[in-house]
């Protein structure tokens, strides 16, 4: 029997709402910032997708949702977010760029959440050869649009919202965060539970 | 946390390696343990060490690159014959 998905709170409801509005608002800003110069981005191109992606929980329960509504929340995905979340949860950025660990949202070199993919993705943009972005080649030769405060202001803003919601603003590996994001869209876990329960599950297990 | 001790042989391919501080005991982080176990993401990781450290001694981008390659594709050879 599969478990229906509840009906959230109406502060963790109006909180998400927040940040869909703050993350689209953020986005078009600055896509309409780097249409006006050069971008080498194009599609089929993955180098970035292997490239560390930490995300909230709210920002989690949005791709979740996206996900699940597509007919794409599946139970060969939830195996490849389980086994990469336990690869890149307390590894280091440098480790887990260099073991070249893909997004578990990456299929077939695209991305199965594109239009509801994380900020951090939405503002990754290159103007130097696409070749450079690959993580074992990122350095001089890479020049990527300065994303100008974008990510910051979106952390900044999604604390402000999470300490409303009794959390921390804790980032963590975007295979983690879809899988707790399924557990309190279900019911199965609070929201204000999230941070003491990764501690738990995952905190010693570094 | 993992901890390794290595056998007397792998001890000796060490030492030929050029290891001079072999230790009794080796302690690797579970993610850690994760990904040097699996071979795609171990010799990935590996040869991206190589391509960064030949990069920062000086070698050209393009030539790191190969070298890089050049390990990636022996090493994934040597972990499908053991």
């Amino acid at each position: 029997m599969t478990k229906k998905n509840r009906s959230l709170p109406l502060v963790v409801s109006s909180s998400l709402g927040g940040v869909e509005i703050l993350r689209k608002g953020l986005s078009s800003s600055f896509e309409s910032k780097v249409r006006e110069g050069k971008v080498t981005c194009s599609e089929g191109c993955s180098s970035c997708c292997y490239h560390p992606i930490n995300i909230s929980i709210l920002e989690g329960i949005l791709i979740y949702r996206h996900l699940l509504g597509e007919g794409k929340w599946t139970t060969v995905l939830k195996a490849r977010l389980k086994e990469t979340a336990d690869k890149q949860f307390g590894t280091t950025y440098e480790v887990w760029l260099l073991s070249l660990i893909p997004c578990p949202l990456l299929q077939d070199n695209r991305c199965l959440a594109y239009s509801a993919r994380p900020l951090i993705c939405r503002t990754y943009y290159a103007r130097s050869d696409p070749h450079y972005c690959h993580p074992h080649r990122l350095g001089d030769n890479t020049n990527l649009v300065p994303r100008g405060g974008v990510v910051d202001e979106f952390i900044r803003k999604q604390e402000q919202i999470l300490r409303k919601l009794k959390l921390q603003m804790l980032v963590m590996p975007i295979g983690l965060a879809l899988l707790l994001a399924e557990r309190v869209v279900l019911g199965t876990l609070d929201i204000d539970m999230v941070d003491s329960m990764i501690l738990r599950e995952y905190g010693d297990k570094t | 946390m993992k901890v390794f001790s290595p056998t007397q042989e792998e001890k000796d391919s060490l030492k030929k390696m050029g290891e001079k501080n072999l230790l009794e005991r080796y302690a690797y982080c579970r993610p850690c343990v994760r990904i040097l176990s699996e071979p795609k993401t171990a010799v990935a990781l590996m040869s991206g060490v190589l391509q960064f450290q030949a990069r920062a001694i000086g070698v050209s981008s393009a030539s790191a690159e190969a070298i890089a390659e050049r390990f990636g594709s022996k090493a994934l050879k040597l972990t499908k014959k053991t």
